[in-house]
């Protein structure tokens, strides 16, 4: 018998929630409430007042559900896949569209993913997005119509796995994440005939589906595509799959062949996409300090242009496309100039990029961190405010008083222990990652050590970053 | 895909979900448009210093009716806040300082950036009036950024 560890230690083993997880709908039980908040963005998004400190649409996504999604992925792993809203979308649309025809073969992988997190950075800045609550509600509906179609025309989880800027938010977070789903026992997989887990069954005479994105529990490793969505664990006729502790940061210390990824080493797409986002958490709280706005200033100067949306889409040309390459590449050239390693350039820059996924993670629990521990009681008052305005005076005056969760005078020592586990995550990733890969300790060392040398740089630059005053404005450009 | 064809109906977890889209729709039967009152009221409002930076800043509203006579008796609240979720608004309320002009004092412009103001005021007949302002740039504490360079608005 040959069991992975920490799979007997699993959530399934907790009181409640363990009876909770085997619970065939629970998925949908945990959906259904972000359903209802989802609804209520959108309605008071597009019918609510246009301020969005005083609309839910301002509020719920920008400030709860981003911090809540990043404590989440701190402490478990990928909750809200598990609990997404849109997803209810998959099953309507594919009892009205009885055939699904496969993915293009041609937009498999992350590029296409990749592409869109960059556009949808870019739009979230130039847009203004997280000021405008009918942006926000037009965001949100146009993300169930995506799902909706998307998931109607075309067989398996493909809005999920190669379009969804959330998905892979979540699934390159979640590479940082203590828990997996995965099986308690690897030799009864072996001995399965039916493959239940990936191919869905009949249970107590209804279907329970199996993997939607093709992750076989057999040789599946890991959190890259994994929704959470606990098909495999209905599916499973043998009760072989749970949701397992581990060490965060751990599934990137070595590179295993895994069902429906491959070798994440060998996934440029991927290794780029996990870039994409790490600057992206830099980039992001960028956005929300003094010095941008005279950066960007200097950058319209520069290009005689009074177009803000255009300055900032060469800022995240740069900063989300052209700086992570040339700094992977650099990187990976001094690694193997250090090393004295064989391998071409581009192989050693994929395999070593994923070290800077916990710095990156690091950086996205301290901003986002920093906005909910700041505002998350001001969804009182906003809510209060709401049921007051339909003429429910349910419950009294706002307190528009509330806001913090914490004294103001924790929140850079927060800021920066977030910033620093990421850092300590990203070494510890970036060690593993060369003693796995170079057997001799020396060398490895050496191949370690520019990774090293770029963790600790994006650190000392988040941590800048979180020292500078923060401003907020709708627009660089005014006069 | 094989499975397509298994998969039975679920009608009960739809039921619930339309049940819940049609219960949000009526539970929040109104639109939550901001009402601003009377048009016949002017209000002029001055930020100090200027331009605004980060501090105590004082903000004076001057309330006019249509034949350009001052407000006088109204109670006058002042908001102020950001575009961004997430930061405590500033609310204080004004004292008059007579011939239709109202003035915090002690109002703090918390962070740099654009601010809006809501003002509030009910008038000594019971009517209310609101009007929001935005005061651009407001600069950070030791920056000599410009915020409006007027350093005055009329709605």
């Amino acid at each position: 018998m040959m069991s992975v560890p920490g799979a007997r230690l699993g959530v399934l083993r907790l009181p409640l929630l363990g009876a909770f997880v085997r619970w065939r709908h629970a998925r949908t039980a945990a959906q259904l409430p972000v359903l209802a908040l989802a609804l209520l963005v959108i309605y008071d998004g597009f019918f609510g007042p246009q301020l969005a400190p005083k609309n839910l649409a301002g509020v719920l996504p920008w400030l709860h559900w981003r911090g809540l999604v990043v404590l989440a992925l701190l402490l478990v792993g990928n909750l809200f896949c598990l609990a997404c809203p849109f997803m209810l979308t998959r099953g309507l649309a594919r009892r009205l569209v009885k055939q699904q025809r496969p993915w293009p073969r041609a937009l498999r992988g992350k590029w296409l993913a990749a592409g869109l997190l960059v556009l949808f950075f870019w739009s979230y800045e130039a847009l203004d997005l997280w000021a405008s609550p009918w942006l926000t509600a037009t965001l949100a509906a146009a993300y169930f119509v995506g799902a909706f179609v998307v998931d109607g025309l075309f067989a398996g989880a493909p809005f999920c796995q190669y379009l969804c800027p959330i998905g892979q938010f979540h699934f390159v977070n979640a590479l940082a994440s203590p828990a997996e789903v995965k099986t308690c026992d690897r030799a009864i997989c072996r001995s399965c005939s039916t493959k239940d887990c990936l191919k869905g069954r009949l249970v107590d005479g209804r279907w329970q589906s199996g993997c939607q994105s093709g992750l076989f529990q057999e040789r599946k490793a890991g959190n890259v595509d994994c929704t959470f969505c606990l098909d495999c664990l209905h599916a499973c006729p043998h009760d072989n799959v749970t949701i397992a502790w581990r060490l965060p940061t751990s599934e990137l210390w070595t590179d295993p062949l895994r069902a429906g990824v491959g070798r994440l080493g060998r996934r440029t797409d991927l290794a780029a996409l996990a870039l994409v986002l790490v600057f992206a958490s830099f980039l992001n709280a960028f956005g929300m300090v003094a010095p941008v706005y005279a950066f960007e200033r200097w950058l319209a100067g520069l290009l005689h242009t009074d177009s803000e949306a255009l300055v900032l889409l060469l800022l995240f040309i740069v900063g989300l496309i052209v700086l992570p390459a040339l700094l992977a590449l650099a990187a990976a050239a001094a690694s193997r100039a250090l090393s004295g390693a064989k391998e071409p350039l581009l192989a050693l820059a994929t395999r070593y990029s994923y070290c800077l996924v916990p710095m990156g993670f690091g950086m996205w629990l301290a901003h986002y961190g920093f906005h909910f521990l700041t505002g998350a009681l001001t969804i009182v008052p906003v809510a209060q405010s709401a049921v007051a305005d339909a003429g429910l005076p349910w419950f009294g005056a706002p307190r528009w008083d509330l806001g913090p969760l914490v004294p103001a005078s924790w929140l850079l020592g927060i800021e920066l222990l977030f910033l620093e586990l990421g850092l300590l995550g990203s070494l510890v990733a970036a060690y593993r990652i060369a003693g796995a890969h170079l057997a001799d300790h020396q060398r490895a060392r050496w191949a370690f050590l520019p990774w090293a040398i770029l963790a600790l740089a994006l650190s000392l630059a988040g941590a800048w970053l979180l020292l500078q005053p923060m401003e907020m404005r709708g627009t660089f450009l005014q006069g | 895909m094989a499975q397509c064809a298994k998969r039975r109906p679920r009608p009960l977890v739809w039921v619930v979900v339309a049940l819940l889209a049609v219960a949000t729709a009526l539970v929040l039967p109104a639109c939550r448009g901001q009402t601003a009152g009377p048009s016949d009221i002017q209000m002029t409002m001055q930020v100090a210093p200027s331009p605004a930076a980060v501090g105590p800043a004082e903000i004076t509203l001057a309330l006019r009716g249509a034949d350009g006579s001052p407000v006088l008796g109204a109670t006058v609240d002042v908001e102020g806040t950001m575009n961004h979720a997430g930061m405590v608004p500033v609310r204080v309320r004004t004292e008059p300082l007579g011939e239709g002009r109202y003035a915090t004092r002690d109002f703090h412009f918390t962070m740099a950036g654009d601010w809006i103001i809501i003002v509030q005021a009910a008038l000594a007949d019971g009517r209310k009036v609101e009007r929001t302002f935005e005061l651009k740039g407001v600069a950070g504490e030791g920056m000599g950024k410009p915020a409006d360079p007027a350093g005055q608005m009329q709605h």
